[in-house]
């Protein structure tokens, strides 16, 4: 075993998860290896430290409160009951209207062999009278779930090949309107015809999905958004809308229709990209643990959470802030010389000889300004160049989840001479291979591998002992890093954002 | 129904099957038994005890209304903490997109934890030992936040509940390799973090 393969396996002996064999294999390595001894050393010291944390405990009242919510007041549940059960209502409108229109259309081209619009107008007005005359009654809901079923579940019957059938679906074009379900009303407690139309109407749209009797409601609505039958009930209606719009156009007589049909009034939202900040590497050993990642996002119920589902591509811009963030940004407010290198020089000329001594890490944690009611104070000589010197760069670099436009990184004016150097290069060219890796720059100087869509990154110091390590450190990794300063790349699944250490990790927010 | 007195001496399996039949009683006994566990795992991987409250109740009130689906091969805990890893990740989610800017600050942290800083300070010798320690737990916290959540929910799992990493696996649907995977890289990054810090 090399050092490389021999610290991949430090966590396994610190938990005692490591075969006979293999912990020999280690401890005859670390007899001989100094530097991986104080590896170990270290990862040791850590696991005590966090040991030593006391365990937080529930609050005195959590039993009662749990009591009191499993018994009587279920009302996070029975809220996603009510809110998968105003779905229905909206589903069957718009999906009526879809079949009204569609089986019209169908009709007129298989009697006429093409669509005769000076008919239109004439078929419309006969359509409105029956239509008012149908308002009146009030079987006019109950017959629409009752039409739409046949057709919504595929099978080859034409509604419209039977007079009454075909009058219903006429009476029904303006598709009465579904009175919405008051918040507090109960799935349970719903008027009885109403709740036959709704789950006579969801059970004809969702084929396949297992909703309406069982009265887990929200993992209904879970269990369509994971398997696509829901989106195919949905994609009714999509499909139907620029047909019925360009219908519209080209049709004057269904114009009317149309517009006294409530389906616009109805019409689903589009589904928005949106921003996923706490999101997972994809992988980090391969596609059986992106698998597995998944897998943890399924609750013990086997059903898929929301957060799966809604996984998509997002925007790269304007993320909210992350906790490193805050830390970066609290650590701007405490040191008030961020990005301001006269400043840090000035004040390590006046900070002296204090470097050497050696304080308790926690005094040392109030010197720089992290810890508790220590007043701002300008950054400690441990962290400040030596007079006369420029800022060197902080020892060791945070490692921590952001997002790669954060704002503390287009806030922190740190390096003008970065900056300069990386629009220097920039008008030239915007894209690079290196490696078998396309890059391509971004507004914001940071290099981009071809792939990236806005996933969570981890930060890495790019001249740090971590990237090194999953890299290596060969001719590939080199003409990697020289694409640019700032990178975004894909190591074994995961998208690492390296940065040189003086606009690395929070800490430099501070220097 | 059996007795709280009872319960206390029924073993999980027993109290399950109690449950199944109806017998809320003994969901009392497993909220009991394992309140204090869940939530730490949830403060731990959220960092602040507003909604590490939310959601380990939200927990048990899963548990409930779905323990009829619950099979005995699998252990309460691990089933527990499967249901705090899912509620916990949605929460920081939904935190994030509502913007992160209130609870994960050290002084928001450190009003909001006042429990800690009082455990901790429980059995020290003195004053400036108890505020340095709890001190030092915030900072050791705050890093913990600043992992990536998977990195952050196996190490939690495994450094303050002692699960093993076949459990670990069972708990965040992963292979007991990924775990091991995870785990280190977890103590690497918090190793470069608190030197960084000057705390190691």
């Amino acid at each position: 075993m090399d050092c490389a393969e021999v610290r991949e396996q430090f966590s396994a002996l610190l938990d005692g998860e490591l075969s006979p064999e293999d912990r020999a294999a280690v401890e005859a390595h670390l007899a001989s290896c100094a530097s991986c001894l104080r590896e170990l050393d270290g990862l040791k010291r850590i696991d005590g430290l966090y040991r030593g944390i006391r365990p937080a405990v529930a609050p005195a009242g959590f039993e009662e409160q749990v009591r009191a919510a499993v018994r009587g007041n279920t009302i996070q549940f029975r809220r996603r009951r009510v809110q998968a059960y105003r779905l229905w209502p909206l589903l069957a409108a718009a999906a009526l209207f879809a079949v009204v229109i569609g089986t019209f259309m169908v009709s007129d081209v298989a009697k006429e062999g093409r669509f005769e619009l000076a008919e239109a107008p004439k078929l419309t007005q006969a359509m409105k009278a029956e239509r008012n005359e149908f308002m009146a009654s009030p079987v006019a809901a109950d017959e629409a779930a009752e039409s739409v079923v046949p057709t919504a579940k595929g099978k080859a019957r034409d509604p419209l090949a039977e007079p009454a059938e075909r009058e219903s679906l006429h009476r029904l074009s303006p598709a009465p309107a579904p009175a919405p379900m008051s918040l507090g009303l109960e799935a349970e407690e719903a008027p009885a015809t109403q709740h036959e139309v709704v789950e006579s109407s969801a059970n004809a749209l969702a084929e396949g999905v297992t909703a309406g009797k069982d009265l887990d409601m929200g993992r209904a609505v879970d269990e369509e958004a994971a398997d696509g039958s829901g989106k195919a009930a949905y994609g009714v209606v999509a499909e139907q809308a620029p047909r019925l719009r360009a219908q519209e156009a080209s049709e004057p007589a269904h114009v009317e229709v149309a517009s006294a049909s409530p389906a616009e009034a109805y019409a689903l939202p589009e589904p928005k990209p949106q921003k996923i900040t706490a999101g997972y590497p994809e992988t980090l050993a391969g596609p059986d643990v992106a698998k597995a990642d998944s897998a943890w996002q399924r609750d013990i119920n086997g059903h898929v959470d929301a957060g799966e589902a809604e996984r998509v591509p997002v925007s790269m811009e304007a993320a909210p802030a992350t906790p490193s963030d805050d830390l970066a940004q609290l650590e701007v407010k405490r040191s008030g010389v961020v990005g301001n290198k006269d400043a840090a020089v000035r004040q390590a000329k006046d900070s002296g000889a204090a470097a050497a001594q050696a304080p308790h890490p926690v005094e040392e944690l109030k010197a720089l300004g992290y810890l508790g009611d220590a007043p701002p104070k300008p950054s400690p000589p441990l962290l400040a160049p030596a007079p006369g010197e420029c800022p060197s760069p902080p020892p060791a670099r945070p490692v921590h989840a952001e997002t790669p436009a954060a704002p503390v990184m287009a806030a922190a004016p740190t390096a003008p001479q970065e900056s300069a150097e990386v629009r220097h290069e920039a008008p030239t060219e915007r894209e690079k291979t290196a490696a078998g890796r396309t890059f391509t720059l971004r507004d914001d100087s940071v290099w981009i591998e071809q792939g990236y869509a806005g996933e969570q990154v981890t930060v890495l110091d790019r001249d740090g002992d971590v990237l090194r390590e999953l890299l290596g450190d060969g001719a590939e990794v080199r003409a990697i890093l020289d694409v640019g300063e700032r990178i975004v790349l894909r190591i074994e699944g995961i998208w690492y954002h390296l940065k040189p250490r003086a606009t690395n990790g929070a800490l430099s927010a501070g220097h | 129904m059996v007795l709280l007195k009872e319960a206390r001496r029924i073993p999980d399996t027993g109290l399950v099957a109690e449950c199944q039949s109806g017998d809320s009683t003994a969901f009392d006994e497993i909220v009991r038994r394992y309140k204090d566990r869940v939530y730490n795992v949830v403060f731990r991987f959220l960092g602040n005890h507003e909604d590490a409250l939310d959601v380990s109740q939200e927990v048990f009130v899963r548990a409930y209304s779905s323990i009829r689906k619950f099979k005995g091969d699998a252990k309460v805990y691990t089933w527990l903490y499967s249901i705090a890893a899912n509620l916990s990740r949605n929460r920081l989610r939904d935190s994030g997109r509502k913007g992160r800017d209130q609870g994960t600050s050290l002084e928001a942290l450190h009003e909001a934890a006042p429990s800690v800083a009082q455990a901790a300070s429980a059995t020290l010798d003195t004053p400036r030992e108890a505020a340095e320690r709890s001190e030092m737990d915030e900072v050791l916290q705050r890093c913990l936040e600043e992992l990536p959540d998977h990195y952050r929910m196996a190490f939690v799992l495994r450094t303050f509940e002692d699960l093993s990493y076949e459990e670990i696996a069972d708990v965040m649907g992963c292979p007991p390799g990924t775990v091991k995977s995870r785990l280190n890289q977890a103590r690497k990054l918090l190793r470069e973090r608190l030197e960084s810090l000057a705390v190691l």
